[in-house]
């Protein structure tokens, strides 16, 4: 594993403060602390040339996770999650941020893991039958996803040039489970929808990203072929449309919050296909940008559930800003992400689709807002917790954008701009209008996890196939089958060998 | 002392070891085994070092007669590796094992104890004779008095269902011995010399239909007592029923006893002679372990024979190293698996071991609150599982990194598919086992000593290390390995 001395401090705390687990005294403040553990490497980010879709991912994550880490104890009895709870928080952090920060591959594939695995822990944490489920459905794809990026890192090292295709599709097909990409997506609102609060929106925000960050850095934009930039464009707008589709179809703030993921990952996959679609390097910054912006936006969104109960005043209206925001409002962070990869996309077809995404948005986000101001009377979505973290953390979604907006080449006039404006604001109108008359339609509910509900006949064929392998198995245990078995091996090394 | 008497005395030391546990009776069976284990680790470090130091494979030759009149004894790099796996193991189990297997103060000796510590023992010296043997009848002699060793060791608790393991076990290793002796025969018969070294050099001027008809017997006995898918059908009953620090053993070692031996046999002996098809038939047996033990493991209800089950999946990677013989990673990554598992596998049954003594039964269901009952065996537990689904960065990681290289160099994909559905297997079957001991529960209370847990631990940090040193262990792999080993078949 190699990596900078100061990253190795800023992923050494985390595993310090995970030490102090042992000690019982220490076990009781730890919650308390979560907040500390990212800001190592958030100071990093300041003064060490990480690079600059680094220096913005990174940024954004490691705000989240302190913000996150301080809303922790709100949500627990007592302030005090179980031990298992803290130890899983602390270990997905240090794979989150080090994924950011590892520089060669096999560690970049134990920070993955790291950031997959011990995130079953915060899913399954509340203990219900749907958390468990959604546990081991989350697994399942977290495992997936390591052994396709196994594979692919394997060839990777081999250092074939140029990349086999079947090393790109691993990649893409290992990191588009972590970023949900259609059909890969439906862990996703199972997962957000059981965990508690702060533990989604941490997954939301930031754990997903490191997805992105892989993609960005195996799949570089400059060599990869045009045609699988087109393959990201085309399944990444599938998924930007369809997590707006069924996200509309739910009730469940963190549900529909976890299909405008979807919609959203699926977004920023388009953004990474342009660039390599026109082999044009500096988009990693601007898909960097735009996933920095929605790694607050979309972690605080899940606060705000939390926190709607205590000061619905406080929550719906900053909320919506930021919601509306994720679809472009002028003079949001949100508009400025949608702003700054504008360039790709030119004036073709895709640019109307990507406005027309970004309308869809808003309709979601409307959709969820009217959503999150019902919840403010139901106790079982909303506690009413972690109110002062949900303050912070929309001030840092608002300010962030416009802090580091330099980083994307646009200037203060290029976006208040009445051109840029207008260009942003129609689709917001044309969303939000659609969400408010769609207020008045009664929708069909699907379930989460849509396609899923598909999968009962597949699940049915493997139980059978088991059951055969079974019986297998009890018949090659017999003495006269095993003694056969033994003696057609011979004959049959014997032949392999001869012949 | 030279690096050569160190041979002999990594083989000397346990047999005194059981003489002297003979004579002491069972009182002083423990003390002793334990001194002659940790002499006998501390042995094999030697002969690393030894290794490491010169760079080249030590050898020594008794009586000064140089084979084939004497008997060679031979440490090359993977001798070495498996030599301190075998030593580390053994030595640990023997620290675990003492509150299963005492005599109590004033308490009255039983054969049990006696019969597990010179067992022990004789594994230990057995594993050692493998490693260090360059000759096949020397090896034939070692295979079976580690045969000898493991059957009782399976009957320990004497049990009608454990009797009848034990000679289900016996009987199918000795139909995989008489196959082994019956090539060993044929080759001596052929060449009229039965050492490696020489044996390699007349095989490439004159192979033949008796040089593979031995190659066939031999492979086959070795896979039979292997448990190489589709003859493991002794081993569930076997490991899964015997006492757990004999499970241990017999997963962790004794199936590696043999698997050596056909390491010998292929990459030594005869390496890229056999055509094509026989290394692609021996890595489809491979396969079929893979798939028929990890599903059979995801549905079993008892934590051993899971367990069990898994050890018969993860055989199955063992032998994908036959079809790649050739391709840089293959030799190194079997040997890394063989002893990452050897690592995880002990440490699990360990681990599920001191589980059942707690829960009383090692039923699934039953385990639930294991970790707060026992948390240090729990994180044992996670870190060996997490080794045998292969998460980075764990030996059993590093392995598959080995494989899957050398399945792409050589272009054969279809392993690489195996490979991936194995771990998504493993990663299914290891779930069913860790998730109820992190679940919450009640356990009733157990005084189990801290050290027999300290030990399951080291066991599974052992298979995290190993994949934390693996670039040490593959140069270590790589000393004393003829050029052939890495050319294409």
């Amino acid at each position: 594993m190699t990596m900078k001395p100061f990253s190795m401090i800023a992923l050494g705390w985390p595993m310090f403060l995970l030490c102090g687990l042992l000690i019982r005294p220490l076990r009781k403040w730890l919650p308390r602390l979560l907040w500390l553990a990212p800001l190592p490497a958030f100071i990093l980010v300041f003064f060490e040339d990480v690079g600059a879709p680094v220096t913005l991912l990174l940024g954004a994550a490691a705000a989240l996770w302190s913000i996150g880490g301080w809303a922790v104890p709100s949500y627990f009895p007592g302030g005090r999650p179980g031990v298992g709870f803290i130890a899983c928080w602390l270990l997905t952090l240090t794979g989150s941020l080090g994924v950011f920060l590892v520089e060669d591959r096999v560690g970049f594939l134990v920070f993955y893991a790291l950031v997959s695995l011990p995130a079953y822990g915060l899913v399954v944490s509340e203990g219900t039958p749907p958390a468990r489920r959604a546990g081991r459905i989350y697994l399942g794809f977290a495992i997936l996803g390591e052994n396709l990026l196994l594979a692919a890192f394997v060839i990777l090292s081999r250092g074939v040039m140029p990349l086999p295709p079947i090393a790109t599709a691993l990649l893409i097909a290992g990191f588009g489970a972590k970023i949900a990409l259609l059909p890969l997506h439906f862990w996703m609102p199972l997962s957000y929808t059981a965990a508690p609060i702060p533990a989604a929106a941490v997954l939301s925000g930031a754990a997903v990203k490191a997805g992105i960050i892989g993609l960005l850095r195996f799949l570089p934009m400059e060599t990869t072929p045009v045609m699988w930039g087109g393959l990201l464009v085309t399944v990444g707008f599938c998924g930007a449309f369809y997590g707006v589709a069924v996200g509309l179809t739910q009730c469940h703030p963190k549900t529909i919050l976890a299909y405008s993921s979807v919609s959203q990952m699926g977004f920023l996959a388009v953004i990474i296909g342009m660039g390599v679609a026109t082999h044009d390097g500096s988009v990693a910054t601007l898909a960097a940008f735009y996933g920095a912006h929605h790694v607050l936006a979309k972690g605080v969104l899940f606060l705000a559930v939390g926190a709607c109960a205590a000061r619905p005043s406080l929550t719906v209206a900053p909320a919506a800003l930021i919601g509306l925001g994720l679809a472009g409002l002028p003079l949001t962070g949100g508009a400025l992400a949608k702003l700054a990869v504008k360039a790709p996309f030119g004036y073709g077809p895709a640019a109307t689709l990507a406005s027309l995404s970004a309308a869809g948005t808003a309709l979601l986000m409307t959709h969820f807002l009217f959503r999150l101001a019902d919840a403010r009377k139901n106790p079982a979505v909303s506690s009413g917790g972690g109110l002062a973290p949900w303050l912070l953390g929309a001030v840092a979604c608002i300010a962030f954008p416009w802090v580091a907006l330099s980083m994307t080449g646009l200037s203060w006039s290029d976006v208040v701009a009445p051109v840029a404006l207008w260009k942003t604001l129609w689709p917001v109108l044309l969303g939000g209008t659609a969400g408010v008359f769609l207020r008045r339609i009664r929708i069909p509910k699907i379930p989460a996890g849509d396609i899923l509900a598909l999968a009962t006949p597949a699940v049915r064929t493997a139980q059978g196939a088991a059951r055969a392998l079974g019986h297998l198995d009890t018949t090659l245990r017999h003495w006269p089958v095993a003694c056969g078995a033994l003696l057609v091996i011979v004959l049959a090394l014997l032949f392999a060998a001869w012949l | 002392m030279s690096s050569a008497a160190l041979l002999i005395l990594v083989l000397t030391l346990p047999v005194a070891g059981i003489l002297l546990v003979v004579v002491g009776g069972g009182r002083q069976a423990r003390g002793i085994s334990l001194a002659v284990l940790v002499g006998n680790f501390a042995v094999a470090v030697g002969i690393g070092g030894a290794v490491c130091r010169t760079g080249r494979a030590v050898t020594y030759s008794s009586g000064g007669w140089t084979a084939p009149l004497g008997i060679q004894l031979r440490a090359d790099g993977l001798s070495v590796v498996m030599l301190i796996t075998a030593a580390v193991v053994a030595l640990a189990v023997g620290v675990y094992a003492p509150n299963e297997f005492a005599v109590r103060r004033g308490g009255v000796e039983t054969r049990r104890s006696l019969a597990f510590w010179s067992l022990l023992l004789a594994v230990s010296c057995a594993m050692n004779a493998i490693f260090l043997g360059n000759d096949f009848f020397n090896l034939y002699v070692a295979l079976e008095l580690l045969t000898f060793a493991a059957v009782p060791l399976v009957c320990l608790t004497g049990t009608r269902a454990t009797l009848e393991a034990a000679l289900r076990y016996l009987l199918f290793a000795l139909t995989g011995s008489a196959l082994y002796l019956l090539g060993v025969a044929l080759l001596y018969g052929n060449y009229g010399t039965l050492d490696i070294t020489k044996l390699s050099g007349l095989v490439r001027y004159e192979p033949g239909m008796p040089l593979w008809v031995a190659v066939a017997l031999m492979t086959s006995g070795l896979a039979a007592k292997t448990a190489l898918f589709p003859l493991h059908l002794w081993l569930p009953p076997a490991h899964g029923g015997a006492p757990p620090s004999a499970s241990a053993l017999l997963s962790a070692l004794v199936v590696k006893g043999s698997f050596f031996l056909t390491v010998r046999l292929w990459f030594d002996t005869v390496p890229g002679q056999a055509g094509m098809r026989t290394g692609q038939l021996l890595g489809a047996m491979g396969a079929g372990a893979i798939v028929v033990g990890g599903v059979l493991a995801l549905k079993q209800e008892r934590l051993k024979l899971l367990i069990a089950y898994s050890t018969v999946a993860q055989i199955g990677y063992l032998f994908l190293m036959f079809p790649l013989a050739g391709h840089v990673g293959a030799l190194s990554g079997g040997m890394l698996q063989a002893a990452a598992h050897a690592f995880a596998k002990a440490s699990m049954f360990l681990g599920a071991g001191l589980m059942a003594e707690v829960a009383g039964s090692d039923r699934l269901d039953g385990l639930r609150g294991m970790g707060r009952a026992l948390p240090l065996t729990t994180c044992a537990f996670v870190l060996a599982a997490l080794s045998l689904v292969g998460v980075p960065p764990t030996g059993g990681f590093m392995a598959k990194w080995q494989l899957l290289s050398a399945a792409f160099s050589a272009g054969q994909w279809w392993w690489v598919v195996v490979i991936l559905c194995g771990g998504l297997l493993a990663g299914g079957y290891m779930f069913r086992a860790v998730r109820p001991t992190l679940v919450e529960g009640i356990q009733p209370a157990a005084a189990i000593p801290r050290l027999r847990e300290w030990v399951v631990l080291a066991l599974a940090v052992c298979a995290l290390l190993l994949g934390g040193f693996s670039k040490k262990v593959l140069e270590l792999l790589d000393i004393g390995r003829p050029q052939i080993t890495e050319m294409r078949p």
